[in-house]
């Protein structure tokens, strides 16, 4: 009967929107516009959508890559009026309205581009080529892979200097992501380290936070980067402030004061820029890398092209005059306002402008170390951190990854453990022989 | 190490498969220091390695850290390094991370692929002896649904849809069943723009039957479930040839397919050093009745890369399955116990506990004795033994989740395409975009 039905998505007698990019934004559009009168594309280069906030639990052994994602077909599935592609964008032509595309062209009567994020090195080519990045499952795999591998060396290194070079850990940038990376980093020092690498001394194992700023956390409340601070250092974790990484080798980073750390483990969060296409230049803030839009998230000079999320920028929201965060709960609030926008639309009803709403930030450190702003309130402690859990399940896309999440949380509070320590496939660097990749596959 | 300063001899384990783990638990609280060695940093299950490759099972639900086995006991360390080779005369193995001195060593390393030498093949298809390769057939299949679906012509359509299986032993036959429920299920519910009927499955072996070490009843039964759910089985049938666009068969036919996997065989993997004892027709090492290696008392071998003729009933030596490997390692454990306390040590006789295959919900074949079953008690036995088999209690109980809800939703869940799979005639284009 289905099939019936899906055959039907192609003669649905309605304009084509096509979503490009599944993440928070392009989700919650196909959600709501599922049985309206619109004929929907969503393409996405992955097969499915992942959950960013948590892939530094990937990263630190905590959880399953499959806990956090979620395959688009199984969203889209059951929406007569959706349809989904995996491709590859390469170009708009907005006089067309084509994109094309790597499996052929696609035309559009709306476009939705909701591409997301890429890690920003602000021209630091040293960290481009040595850090590694936390934006995908990929990525997050390759750390967990990478930290183990490290740990593993180190165990086997006779020579003092090489071993502590395996065990420096250095991140870059204290936002949230650094934050919480460090925190779990921490906690596998003084649990997993401790308890399984026994021949080795876990205090060699060492975890610097750096940050050209005063403060971790900056756009939290001045209690909460306190609090954080204060957790961070109780966990062990060095913090390095009004410090940036200027330079540095495959062995090493360089400091702006000068000195040097010899480290193996480079990871960047130190910032995130908008995900662009060719083809839309005219309206493309290249310094922001981000595409400025109106209120209603419309492209400047192209009213059937909208922008969400983290490549869109919108400087007349009064109280962001420079564009809002790059954060998820924008990008659904985005996402939530053009759907009803494309409804009102429809029914030849006005727009409404688009008015985030902060409802708060929160970060965890560690096992009940979290901080928490609401509003005008900021704590810290147990509560924090259970409510921190509470609204990542919540959030979480399916009920299966939520009891996964949830069961995997339970099992590490009680072991004490980060359970999923596998390498599955090591993490080579981009210097090593270019032969090795392939020998993993013998 | 904790216990360096003792007496102990050092006995190393290379290889911490079946064989090895079970030997490195019979060891702990012995008078040795064991040191474990494996190129990976954790024991997988390979008998499920089918359900990680068709999104049924998660990669960490069959994987166990070593460390995490080794870590509460006192005499065991282990080392994440490779092997490359052994020196007998100065007990000493080269690795990856250095110069590893032994007293007494036990090969454990397991088997490999085995394309008896068509080299096509080795080329083109696929193998699922890794959790690597598991994930690689996962990505794969995956991608050829997806790139399938917005073509126009069916005949395009058709390369990307056929699934070779080579090969129709309990690997083999337990993919084709897993893929002929995925095209049952996920494809027909989720790919609903695609024709299901497009997607074959196809099943091929040189043999008469399909599970050839089974009894003629259970190759009966299994043949017919897979029939049953759609499967094609090309049996009397091998592959002669094959490119990137298809492949070609003993009998003159040809199969236009993107993916075919090769599961026709094995072979022990081996360490330079031993050439003397090595059987290089079968790729295994000549141990006697206690598992020691011809000409080296010093050094024992186990499981699939051990060949043994002196037991009754196996003369050419015993099957490369895991039953063998956890019962060597077992009677290696009393036999050096016995060898400690100057007693002779017992040679192996190997009890063959039945054999048992599964092709789809509720279907299955099970021998055991004198018994031939199959159906849905074959089936819940199965997963039974395999669920009690499994390293980590968190493993037994998320494998049994994942079986629950696949079994209340219908679905593989797992659809992931982590890491897409890059054949390698595609690398020069893939590292070009990776450069951009």
């Amino acid at each position: 009967m289905k099939s019936k039905a899906k055959i039907a998505y192609d003669e649905l007698p309605y304009p084509t929107i096509v979503v490009v990019g599944g993440g928070f934004a392009g989700l919650e559009l196909i959600r709501g516009l599922a049985d309206t009168p619109y004929k929907v594309m969503l393409l996405d280069r992955q097969n499915h959508h992942c959950f960013q906030p948590l892939l530094y639990q990937v990263a630190t052994a905590s959880l399953g890559a499959d806990n956090i994602a979620h395959p688009f077909r199984r969203t889209v599935g059951p929406m007569r009026n959706v349809a989904y592609r995996m491709a590859t964008v390469e170009r708009v032509e907005p006089e067309r309205k084509v994109l094309r595309t790597n499996i052929g062209e696609f035309s559009y009567d709306i476009l939705v581009l909701a591409l997301g994020s890429t890690t920003n090195f602000f021209g630091n080519r040293a960290m481009e080529t040595e850090a590694m990045q936390l934006k995908t499952i990929s990525q997050a795999l390759d750390i967990r892979s990478d930290l183990l591998q490290d740990l593993e060396a180190a165990i086997s290194k006779h020579n003092e200097e090489d071993r502590r070079r395996c065990l420096n850990f250095v991140i870059v940038g204290a936002g949230p992501t650094g934050v919480e990376l460090a925190g779990s980093l921490a906690e596998i020092k003084r649990t997993v380290v401790k308890r399984e690498y026994r021949e080795m001394e876990s205090e060699m194992m060492r975890i610097v936070l750096i940050d050209s700023n005063d403060r971790v956390l900056k756009h939290f409340s001045t209690k909460a980067s306190e609090n954080a601070r204060n957790y961070l250092e109780d966990l062990g974790v060095e913090i390095r402030l009004g410090d940036r990484v200027v330079g540095g080798d495959e062995d090493r980073i360089e400091l702006n004061d000068g000195s040097t750390l010899e480290t193996n483990t480079v990871i960047w969060a130190a910032g995130v820029k908008g995900v662009t296409l060719p083809g839309l230049e005219s309206a493309l803030n290249e310094r922001a890398s981000r595409y400025e839009v109106d209120r209603t998230n419309a492209l400047k000079g192209h009213p059937d092209i909208f922008v969400l999320g983290d490549c869109a920028l919108i400087s007349e929201d009064p109280g962001w005059p420079h564009g809002h965060p790059q954060v998820a709960t924008v990008a659904i609030q985005q996402g939530q306002l053009l759907v009803r926008n494309l409804i009102a639309r429809s029914k030849g009803k006005a727009a409404e402008l688009f008015n985030y709403k902060d409802k708060g930030s929160m970060a965890v450190i560690g096992r009940r170390k979290a901080v928490v702003d609401i509003g005008d309130r900021s704590f810290g402690g147990t509560l924090a951190w259970l409510m921190w859990m509470f609204v990542h399940v919540l959030q979480l896309v399916g009920f299966r990854n939520r009891m996964l999440v949830l069961f995997n949380w339970a099992w590490k509070y009680l072991s004490w453990k980060n359970t999923i320590r596998l390498i599955i496939r090591p993490y080579i660097r981009k210097n090593t022989e270019v032969s090795r990749p392939f020998a993993a596959h013998e | 190490m904790t216990s360096e300063s003792s007496s102990w001899p050092t006995l190393v384990v290379v290889g911490g498969g079946f064989a090895g783990l079970e030997l490195v638990k019979g060891f702990e609280g012995a008078p040795y220091n064991v040191l474990l060695l494996d190129k990976q940093n954790h024991h997988c299950f390979q008998p499920l390695l089918y359900q990680v490759a068709t999104a049924s099972l998660a990669s960490d639900s069959i994987a166990h850290p070593f460390r995490r086995t080794v870590a509460p006991m006192a005499n065991v360390s282990f080392r994440m390094a490779e092997v490359e080779c052994i020196d007998p005369e100065k007990k000493e193995l080269q690795t990856s991370i250095g110069i590893v001195h032994y007293d007494l060593l036990v090969l454990a390393m397991g088997s490999t692929t085995n394309f008896f030498g068509n080299s096509a093949m080795q080329r083109q298809a696929m193998q699922l002896k890794s959790i690597s390769q598991a994930l690689d057939i996962r990505s794969d299949l995956l991608q050829e649904f997806e790139a399938a679906l917005p073509l126009w012509n069916d005949n395009e359509k058709r390369k990307h849809l056929n699934f070779v299986i080579v090969g129709a032993g309990p690997t083999g036959v337990e993919l084709a069943g897993a893929l002929a429920e995925i095209k049952k299920t996920v494809v027909k519910r989720e790919y609903t723009e695609l024709d299901s009927s497009l997607m074959r499955i196809i099943l091929i072996d040189g043999l008469p039957r399909v599970l050839n070490s089974f009894t003629e009843r259970s190759s009966k039964n299994a043949q017919r479930y897979l029939e049953k759910l759609g499967v094609e089985v090309w049996l009397d049938t091998t592959v002669t040839g094959g490119d990137a666009e298809g492949i070609t068969l003993s009998d003159g036919r040809t199969v236009e397919t993107n993916t075919v996997i090769w599961a026709a065989g094995v072979k022990g993997v081996t360490i330079p050093g031993l050439d003397a004892a090595l059987n290089t027709k079968a790729n295994r090492f000549e141990v006697d009745g206690m598992n020691a290696l011809k000409g080296d008392p010093n050094i024992f071998v186990l499981g699939d890369c051990a060949l043994m003729t002196s037991d009754t009933g196996y003369p050419k030596g015993h099957p490369q399955v895991a039953t063998v490997a956890i019962q060597q390692a077992e009677l290696l454990v009393r036999n050096l116990e016995r060898k400690a306390k100057h007693e002779k040590m017992l040679p192996f006789t190997y009890h063959h506990k039945g054999s048992m295959a599964v092709i789809g919900r509720g279907k299955a074949v099970v021998d055991i004795g004198k018994y031939s079953f199959g159906g849905f008690f074959a089936w819940l036995l199965w997963m039974f033994v395999h669920v009690m088999q499994l390293v980590g209690f968190r493993n037994r109980i998320m494998v049994l989740a994942r079986w629950a809800w696949k079994f209340l939703s219908w679905k593989n869940t797992i659809r992931l395409i982590i890491r897409p799979y890059i054949r390698q005639k595609d690398l020069v284009q893939a590292d070009r975009i990776a450069n951009v």
